[in-house]
């Protein structure tokens, strides 16, 4: 369909949607969070023990895989139930660098040497119905229930739970399946790559996935999705720049936060532009 | 039975004493005031109300269930809404999504139910909170503004707008803290009508208020606390001839 080099952008590009929507979630709750690489390597390292080592089918896998990684998600949000903010964003780092060092030392999966020898099974097709599926869920999510209950705990925790909302359970849930999320990416980077090993999914590929976040915007889903897409292929588009690459992509971000601090996509240019585009049709 | 009643109720923040041993009785259907001056303990006694502050000592007891160690999303559940007075409303949430997220604890839907519904049918829940959130709407007159941001809205219609999302989760008992700091003498008088209006569809309210007219307008009961404690209660005319009243007020005369 593509060239092997576009391919290759494009499925890494679906992953890191996937990963930024799983940071999203937890974000549209007002709960930040720099754990979301430990729950990709959770995700790849569990996918690939079960498809390498136990022959599990592939979605199978994938799926238990994210089971498993929003099991600690859950574990992580606990905590995250009284504490807010800075410190959040210390606890989940923390978080992400146990689970870095853990594999780093875990015989099991390879120890410092990694894992290797899974089979290519990630491909165009899976990764993005997987991003499509999310779409729907997001979409439907922004305008449910458990939607604006999420957004009015980023709003305003305590109003929100004066108004009912019962805040330790949606906590729970937005880190559970953020994680969930970010284990599904994890399975599809590990069946992509086909070797993984433990400083891969260090803090800097947290702060990554991050940044995608922020610079696309927080209020609306688009966001991540859209900041993930440009900030992949800008790198790739501006190769002829040679070392100069990543200034030009450091610059387009600090650029971008003093024109537009709150993102590229806000709910204002999403209402615009379906308003501009049912008058067109 | 009692509506609700506070037993010997006092809080202390780091050796301050906010509430000294408090008593109050509140019946339903009334609208019952608590007046006094600043930094009497009114707002720390609507704050222990919701759930907010746990309270050092003494109990609270809600329809005949004791509600002083319940999480704040409980006790709304239960029948308490508030509103506050240093205004929190979801900011950057339209005015119609304030009183959408005020009846969250009467639905159900979770994630799974709002993923796996049919595409293109809206769920039979969203429609009916939508439906009574355009009601309330109406009746706080904000319907014209509810695609507005609700940071967007005057002072005035902030306030109501808390109400009519306090009200979404229908409370037996609704918490006013200052509805009408910052308006002016008419929007007061709407404030006032719509207060009563609250009361006569069956909810009651305990109200702290500043505006002496507005409170001797409208209250069944006046409570008055000074200092963290009661120093008077009774019917409005009662209140404004009490000695102690006259004196926490504007002071000692010599």
């Amino acid at each position: 369909m593509f060239s092997s080099y576009i391919e290759s952008i494009l499925i890494f590009n679906g992953i890191h949607i996937i990963m930024a929507l799983s940071l999203y979630l937890p974000f549209s709750a007002g709960q930040i969070s720099l754990a979301q690489a430990g729950f990709m390597a959770i995700g790849a390292y569990a996918s690939s023990v079960m498809t390498l080592f136990w022959g599990f089918p592939f979605y199978i896998a994938l799926f238990l895989s994210g089971l498993l990684s929003a099991m600690t998600g859950v574990l992580v949000g606990f905590p995250a139930i009284r504490i807010k903010g800075i410190y959040l964003l210390l606890l989940t780092l923390a978080f992400g660098e146990m689970v870095r060092v853990f594999f780093l030392n875990f015989e099991f999966t390879g120890g410092a040497s990694g894992m290797g020898g899974m089979d290519l099974q990630t491909n165009f097709v899976n990764v993005y119905t997987i991003v499509a599926i999310l779409i729907i869920f997001f979409y439907r999510l922004s305008k449910s229930r458990m939607g604006r209950a999420f957004e009015s705990m980023r709003e305003d925790e305590l109003a929100a739970e004066v108004m009912g909302i019962n805040i330790v359970k949606a906590k729970l849930l937005a880190f559970g399946v953020g994680a969930f999320i970010a284990g599904l990416g994890g399975g599809l980077y590990a069946h992509y790559v086909m070797y993984i090993d433990s400083p891969k999914f260090g803090f800097l590929l947290a702060v990554e996935f991050f940044v995608f976040v922020v610079f696309g915007g927080m209020e609306i889903f688009w966001g991540p999705i859209i900041g993930t897409t440009l900030l992949t292929l800008i790198p790739e588009v501006v190769r002829f720049l040679k070392e100069w690459r990543m200034i030009f992509y450091g610059l387009v971000i600090v650029v971008l936060m003093i024109v537009r601090p709150q993102g590229l996509i806000d709910k204002k240019l999403v209402d615009d532009i379906t308003r501009y585009a049912k008058k067109l049709f | 039975m009692d509506f609700l009643s506070i037993e010997n109720l006092s809080k202390s923040f780091d050796g301050v004493t906010a509430l000294r041993q408090v008593g109050l009785e509140v019946k339903s259907g009334k609208i019952h005031a608590l007046i006094g001056p600043n930094g009497a303990g009114k707002t720390t006694l609507f704050n222990i109300l919701s759930g907010i502050l746990k309270p050092t000592q003494g109990r609270i007891r809600f329809k005949g269930q004791q509600i002083d160690a319940l999480r704040p999303d409980r006790i709304t559940s239960l029948g308490i809404g508030r509103t506050f007075q240093n205004i929190r409303l979801f900011k950057s949430l339209t005015v119609l999504e304030n009183v959408m997220v005020g009846r969250h604890c009467r639905t159900r839907t979770g994630l799974a139910r709002t993923f796996f519904s049919l595409p293109f049918k809206k769920l039979e829940e969203e429609i009916n909170i939508r439906d009574m959130a355009n009601e309330l709407l109406r009746f706080v007159s904000l319907f014209d503004k509810k695609e507005s941001k609700a940071a967007s809205l005057p002072y005035g219609s902030q306030r109501r707008l808390e109400i009519a999302r306090a009200l979404a989760a229908e409370p037996l008992l609704l918490l006013l803290d200052e509805p009408t700091a910052g308006m002016d003498t008419r929007e007061t008088e709407d404030l006032a009508a719509l207060i009563t209006k609250i009361r006569d569809q069956g909810v009651t309210i305990l109200l702290i208020e500043h505006d002496m007219h507005l409170v001797m307008g409208i209250s069944d009961v006046v409570t008055v606390l000074n200092f963290g404690r009661k120093i008077a209660e009774g019917h409005p005319r009662e209140i404004q001839s009490s000695p102690e009243v006259i004196e926490a007020y504007l002071g000692a005369q010599e």
